[in-house]
C-alpha cells in the first residue's frame, strides 16, 4: 500500500453514482479512480481522452490516452464532444494535478519560475483554462504534499481557481484533503489521513489553511481494493 | 475522372514549403503521423511552424530536428515518461518559439478554420494568465457577447498550411476511412489548405463503395494519399497494434542525453 492507493481512494470517493466523467493525458490515478468507484458499484458514465466510451475493462499503460487500455467500450466519443458537454454545464466530473496549487485553488502546469526564462517548462495545462472551471466538480490528486506543491502563490496562473459560482473542488494529497470555500473565495483543511498529524500536514505547506473542525478521517486503501488496483496497474505505472 | 492522388513520401516532401504551418494528426503515443514526421526530419525544410491540441512523439521529434521555428500546443507531454523532452530542451533554450495554448483555444481555431469563420468564441477563463500573452499574440481577443454583453476569448481561426494525418484505409481518389479515435483529425483536414494522408492499406475504391459507412474524408479534401504500413509506428495504430513503449522510451532517453538528431533518428530504424 502507497500514499498513491489512498490518494485514488479519496479521488474515487469523491465521485457519485450517475456521474458523467472525463479523464486526460497524464491521469493514470484518474481513470483508477474511477475503476475504483464502478468497483464499489457506482453506476458512471465514463468518457476518456482516448475516446473509447464506457469501457467494461481497464488496463493500465503508460498513457492515460492509449486506445489499448479501455476495453471493450461501446463506441467513441471524440474530446471535441466532452468538451461540448462540459461547454453546456453538463460534464459532472473533471480530474487534474497540477505542479503547483495556491490558496485560491489558482494552478499552475506552464513554468516553474519566470515564464519567459523558466527555470522548469512544465507540459502546459492542456484544458485547464477552460474545464477547470467549466466541469461542475473537479478532483485534483497530488502525489506530492510540500512547500513547493502547495504555495502561496502559483509562479503563472495557467488555470484560475473557482469562483463563488463554482465549480466545487476538492483536492487529495498524500497527507489530507482541502476542498474549496466559496464564500471565503480559499481551500479549506476538511481531511487527514491516519497516522498523519495535524502539524505535519501545515508544516509541509506554503500558506496556513482555514481548517474545518472536526477533520475527517480519511480512508486508505483496503487489501481487496489494493488487489483490484494492481490488477488492473500491474507494473505500477500509478506509483511513478 | 478524378486524379490518381497516390505518390511516394518524397513527392509528398515536396508539397511542404519552408515556412509553413503544419497541423499534426493523432495524439499522445497514437496514431502520430510518424512516416512524414521522420521524413521531414532528414529533409531540408526549413522555419516550420507546428499545431496540435496534445501532441506527442512525432511533434517532439520535429521540434528537436532543426526544421522547425515555433509550435503551438495546449500540452506537450510524454505522461508516464515525463515532460516531452525535445519540447523541454527546445523551449528552455529559447530555439523554438512556444505558443502555450489551452484544449479550448487550438479547437476553436480549428472549428474557426473549418467551418470559414474568421474566429470561434470560447470559454477560455478570462482571468488565465495565458489571456494576456496570447492577446498580445493576436491570436486570442477579449470580445463581448453581442447579445448580452459579457466578456468573452474569441480565437482567431487556424488554417494551417498543411495537415498530415495517418489513416487505415485510402483509396487512390484520396477518400479516407479512420477507424477509432479521431481527436480533431477530422477539423484540421478541412481547415488546412493541403492534406497530405499517410495510410495502412490502399484499397479499392469498390472498398467505400461496398462499405459506404466507413468513409471518414471524401477524396477531394485530400492533396495526397502516400502508402505507409507502421506508418505510426512506434505510436498506436488503433485496430492494426500497439503503441512501442521500449522504443518511445529509447527516443525520450536519447533526447534527455542530449544526443543529436541524428542519433536520435536511429531510435526509428525498423530492427
Amino acid at each position: 500500500m502507497a500514499d498513491m492507493d489512498n490518494i485514488i481512494k479519496c479521488m474515487a470517493k469523491q465521485l457519485r453514482d450517475g456521474d458523467i466523467a472525463y479523464t486526460g493525458l497524464t491521469s493514470v490515478p484518474a481513470v483508477l479512480a474511477i475503476a475504483l468507484a464502478r468497483y464499489w458499484g457506482l453506476s458512471i458514465w465514463f468518457i476518456n481522452v482516448a475516446e473509447v466510451y464506457e469501457p467494461r475493462d481497464i488496463t493500465v499503460m503508460p498513457s492515460s490516452g492509449d486506445p489499448y487500455s479501455f476495453i471493450n467500450g461501446r463506441g467513441f466519443i471524440t474530446s471535441l464532444d466532452a468538451f461540448d458537454l462540459a461547454r453546456r454545464g453538463q460534464l459532472d466530473v473533471m480530474f487534474f494535478s497540477a505542479a503547483q496549487v495556491d490558496r485560491h485553488g489558482n494552478m499552475n502546469l506552464s513554468v516553474i519560475g519566470n515564464y519567459e526564462r523558466p527555470r522548469v517548462r512544465l507540459p502546459g495545462g492542456a484544458a485547464a483554462a477552460y474545464l477547470y472551471r467549466r466541469a461542475r466538480r473537479i478532483i485534483m490528486w497530488l502525489s506530492e504534499h510540500s512547500r513547493r506543491t502547495l504555495v502561496d502563490r502559483v509562479d503563472f496562473i495557467t488555470a484560475p481557481g473557482p469562483t463563488r459560482q463554482g465549480p466545487s473542488l476538492t483536492i487529495c494529497t498524500p497527507k489530507a484533503m482541502f476542498e474549496f470555500d466559496h464564500d471565503a473565495g480559499e481551500l479549506v483543511l476538511t481531511g487527514l489521513f491516519p497516522r498523519v498529524s495535524f502539524d505535519d500536514v501545515i508544516n509541509n505547506m506554503a500558506f496556513k489553511p482555514r481548517v474545518r473542525e472536526p477533520l475527517n478521517m480519511l480512508e486508505t486503501v483496503n487489501t481487496e481494493e489494493l488487489q483490484f488496483l494492481n490488477k488492473l496497474d500491474p507494473n505500477g505505472v500509478r506509483y511513478t | 475522372m478524378a486524379k490518381n492522388k497516390l505518390m511516394s513520401i518524397e513527392e509528398a516532401l515536396d508539397l511542404i514549403n519552408n515556412g509553413d504551418e503544419i497541423a499534426i494528426g493523432g495524439m499522445s503515443f497514437h496514431r502520430n503521423p510518424m512516416a512524414m514526421a521522420i521524413a521531414i526530419a532528414r529533409s531540408n525544410k526549413r522555419d516550420l511552424a507546428l499545431v496540435d491540441r496534445e501532441p506527442g512523439l512525432a511533434f517532439d521529434l520535429l521540434t528537436i530536428s532543426g526544421r522547425v521555428r515555433r509550435i503551438r500546443a495546449a500540452m506537450v507531454t510524454f505522461e508516464h515518461f515525463g515532460i516531452a523532452p525535445g519540447f523541454r530542451r527546445m523551449v528552455e533554450s529559447g530555439e523554438v518559439e512556444f505558443i502555450e495554448d489551452v484544449c479550448e483555444g487550438v479547437m476553436a481555431g480549428l472549428r474557426a478554420g473549418s467551418y470559414g469563420f474568421p474566429f470561434m468564441p470560447s470559454a477560455i477563463a478570462l482571468d488565465s494568465d495565458l489571456v494576456p500573452l496570447n492577446v498580445k499574440r493576436g491570436i486570442w481577443k477579449i470580445i463581448k457577447d453581442p447579445f448580452n454583453d459579457q466578456e468573452l476569448i474569441a480565437v482567431k481561426a487556424i488554417r494551417p498550411d498543411v495537415a498530415l494525418v495517418h489513416a487505415h484505409r485510402a483509396d487512390e481518389k484520396g477518400d479516407i476511412e479512420i477507424y477509432g479515435p479521431k481527436y480533431e483529425d477530422l477539423l484540421k483536414i478541412q481547415a488546412a489548405k493541403r492534406v497530405i494522408v499517410t495510410a495502412e492499406e490502399i484499397v479499392s475504391e469498390d472498398y467505400f463503395r461496398e462499405h459506404p459507412e466507413l468513409l471518414t474524408i471524401p477524396g477531394f479534401m485530400v492533396t495526397a494519399v502516400v502508402h505507409s504500413p507502421k506508418g505510426a509506428w512506434p505510436t498506436s495504430m488503433y485496430g492494426y497494434y500497439r503503441a512501442d513503449y521500449d522504443v518511445i522510451k529509447k527516443y525520450f532517453d536519447s533526447v534527455k542525453a542530449g544526443l543529436s538528431i541524428e542519433k536520435v533518428l536511429g531510435v526509428f530504424v525498423h530492427g
